[in-house]
C-alpha cells in the first residue's frame, strides 16, 4: 500500500485502474484516493492462516460453523 | 384530532375497519398533502394518483365486503425509487434509468401490494442510493420538512421526508451504510434496518450485494412492526434471504421488556457528537431504564474499523455493479456518484478480501462482547448532531469525515432501529439507534416500542 503519492504518481494508479478522467476529476479522485488509503490502513495486513468460510455449494441442510 | 395524512397505520387501519374513514379519503389526503408540500420537499419522483385512486376504490369495496386483508389494507405508502414497480418507471434518481419501466415488482413491493397497501408515489433517493444530495441530476434533491434548508439525510431521502411530512403513512427505504436510519433520524421518524436476510432484496437496485438491506420507514415503531409482518419471509430467489421463522411482530410489542439489558456504546460517539445529542441519548437510556431495562455501558470494537470495513466493501461492490456503464456513459451519472463509485477501482482484490475477513471478525467480536456483558440490545447515537444545511452537504467524499455510526450494523447484519430521541434547540430532530442480535428483530421492536411508550408523543409536526 502506497501513501502520500504525488499526483503524477497517481496518474499511474488511474491508468492501472483503466479510468479515463478529465483534469477536475483527476484532482478530486486524487483526494479520494488519499482518503481511501486511510480506510485501507485500518485493515490488518497479516495473512489468513485459518480456514475461510467456503462460499461454494454446501450440502443441503449443512450448517456453517465458524 | 389528528389530520388524516398524519394518522399512523395502526390508527388508520382501525378507522378503515370500523368504517369511520375510507381508503379513498386517506389516499386523497395523501395526494392533497403531496400537492401542498412537494413543491418545497422534492420527495416525489413519480406520482401515481390515478393508480392509487383506483386501488383505493378497490380496497374500499373489499373492506365493505368483509374482505379486510389486514392493517395495511387501503393504506397509502411510497417506495424509494430503486424498488422495481411493474409498469411504473423506476429511475434510481438517475438519468441512466429515466425511462426504465420494470416488468415485475420487487418482492417486497409485491408483498405490500398483496397486503393491500396502496402506492401513491415513487420517492427521491440519492443517485443509485449513493450519489447525493446532488443538484446535477434530472430531479432535485429531497429536502427536510423540519427545515427545507437542511438535508433530510440519505440515501432514502424522499422516503424520510415523505413520511415525516405526512405525504404517505409509510415508505420503503434501503440501507447499505445507514440509508434508512440516517433520514429516519434527521427527519424525526422511525427507520428499521432488519437483520440481513430477513427481507428480500430481489427487484431492488443493488449498491452492495453483501450489505444491502430493505426496510420500512414509519412514524411509529408499531407501524414498523405492522409493515414487517407483511414484508418478512423467505425468498428463494434472493440468495441472501434466510429461511427463518417469521415472528408475530405486532404481538412482540406487547412482550414485557423489563429485565432486558441495554448496553450503551458511548465510546463510539461521546467525544464527537454534540452535547444535545449526547444528552438526548442519555434520555433514551433513562426512559428505557424507567421501562425496566438494566442499563450499562459496553465496549465494542472501534467504530472506525466498522466504518473502514463497510466502506471498502461498498466501494468494491458498487464499482463492480456500475463499471460497465461508468465506462460506456459516464456523463449520464451525476458527479458525486461518478466520483464516489470510481474509488472502487482502487480497491484491490486483496483489499476486498481483507475487508470481508475483518467483517467476520468484527461481527464475531461484537456478538461476543454482547454475550460477555450479558447485553440484549445496544443503544448508540444515530448521527453526531441534527441535519446539516445543504450548503455544508456538497462534499464529494463525505465518508472520509467522521465514521458513520450506522455502519456497524450493516457490517454485522444485526437489526438496527432508529427512533426520535428529541429535538435540537434549532428545532431539528435527533435520532437514537437501537440494535439487537441477528434475527431478534422482534425483541428490538419491542424495546423500541417500550421507548416510544415511555417517551410519549413528542407533540411536534414539521412546520411545512
Amino acid at each position: 500500500m502506497t501513501k502520500d503519492i504525488t499526483i503524477e504518481e497517481f496518474d499511474g494508479v488511474l491508468a492501472r485502474a483503466g479510468l479515463v478522467v478529465d483534469a477536475a476529476e483527476r484532482a478530486r479522485l486524487y483526494e479520494g484516493y488519499k482518503g481511501l488509503q486511510t480506510l485501507l490502513a485500518r485493515l490488518p495486513q497479516d495473512s489468513a492462516m485459518e480456514a475461510e468460510l467456503a462460499t461454494v455449494a454446501l450440502v443441503p441442510g449443512a450448517k456453517v460453523v465458524r | 384530532m389528528t389530520a388524516l395524512h398524519y394518522l399512523t397505520i395502526a390508527e388508520a387501519a382501525a378507522k378503515l375497519r370500523s368504517g369511520e374513514v375510507t381508503s379513498s379519503e386517506l389516499v386523497e389526503a395523501s395526494l392533497d398533502r403531496i400537492a401542498e408540500t412537494d413543491g418545497t420537499l422534492n420527495a416525489v419522483i413519480t406520482l401515481l394518483a390515478d393508480e392509487a385512486r383506483a386501488m383505493a376504490a378497490q380496497a374500499d369495496g373489499e373492506i365493505a365486503d368483509k374482505r379486510w386483508r389486514g392493517p395495511l389494507h387501503g393504506i397509502p405508502i411510497g417506495h424509494k425509487d430503486i424498488y422495481s414497480t411493474a409498469g411504473v418507471r423506476t429511475t434510481c434518481h438517475s438519468r441512466l434509468l429515466a425511462e426504465n419501466v420494470p416488468a415485475e415488482d420487487a418482492e417486497t413491493v409485491a408483498r405490500l401490494k398483496a397486503a393491500g397497501a396502496i402506492v401513491v408515489a415513487k420517492l427521491a433517493t440519492h443517485e443509485f442510493a449513493f450519489g447525493g444530495p446532488s443538484y446535477d441530476l434530472a430531479w432535485p434533491p429531497a429536502r427536510n420538512p423540519w427545515n427545507p434548508e437542511h438535508v433530510p439525510g440519505g440515501s432514502s431521502s424522499g422516503s424520510g421526508a415523505a413520511v415525516a411530512a405526512g405525504l404517505c403513512a409509510a415508505a420503503m427505504g434501503s440501507d447499505t451504510g445507514g440509508s434508512i436510519r440516517s433520514p429516519a433520524g434527521l427527519c424525526g421518524i422511525v427507520g428499521l434496518k432488519p437483520s440481513y436476510g430477513r427481507l428480500s432484496r430481489r427487484g431492488i437496485y443493488p449498491l452492495s450485494w453483501t450489505q444491502d438491506h430493505a426496510g420500512p420507514m414509519t412514524r411509529t415503531v408499531e407501524d414498523g412492526a405492522l409493515m414487517m409482518q407483511a414484508l418478512a419471509g423467505y425468498d428463494a430467489l434472493d440468495p441472501a434471504s434466510v429461511d427463518a421463522p417469521v415472528p408475530d411482530f405486532a404481538a412482540a410489542l406487547k412482550r414485557p421488556v423489563a429485565g432486558l439489558r441495554l448496553g450503551i456504546t458511548r465510546s463510539w460517539y461521546a467525544e464527537a457528537a454534540d452535547a444535545e445529542t449526547c444528552a438526548l441519548i442519555d434520555g433514551v437510556a433513562d426512559a428505557l431504564r424507567g421501562a425496566g431495562l438494566e442499563v450499562r455501558d459496553i465496549d465494542l470494537p472501534d467504530v472506525r474499523d466498522f466504518h473502514a470495513c463497510g466502506r471498502i466493501v461498498i466501494l468494491a461492490e458498487a464499482y463492480g455493479i456500475h463499471r460497465p456503464t461508468l465506462a460506456a456513459a459516464p456523463e449520464k451519472y451525476g458527479q458525486f456518484f461518478r466520483d464516489r463509485v470510481r474509488l472502487g477501482a482502487f480497491v484491490s482484490a486483496a483489499d476486498y478480501l481483507a475487508a470481508l475477513r475483518v467483517r467476520r471478525q468484527l461481527t464475531d467480536a461484537t456478538l461476543a462482547a454482547m454475550a460477555k456483558a450479558r447485553v440484549d440490545v445496544l443503544l448508540t447515537a444515530n448521527q453526531y448532531g441534527p441535519a446539516e444545511p445543504f450548503a455544508d452537504s456538497q462534499t464529494t467524499f463525505p465518508f472520509f469525515k467522521k465514521p458513520y455510526l450506522t455502519m456497524p450494523f450493516n457490517v454485522t447484519g444485526m437489526p438496527a432501529l432508529t427512533v426520535c430521541a428529541g429535538f435540537s434547540a434549532s428545532g431539528l430532530p435527533i435520532g437514537a439507534q437501537l440494535a439487537g442480535r441477528p434475527f431478534e428483530d422482534d425483541t428490538l421492536l419491542a424495546v423500541g416500542h417500550a421507548y416510544e411508550t415511555a417517551r410519549g408523543d413528542l407533540g411536534r409536526r414539521p412546520p411545512i
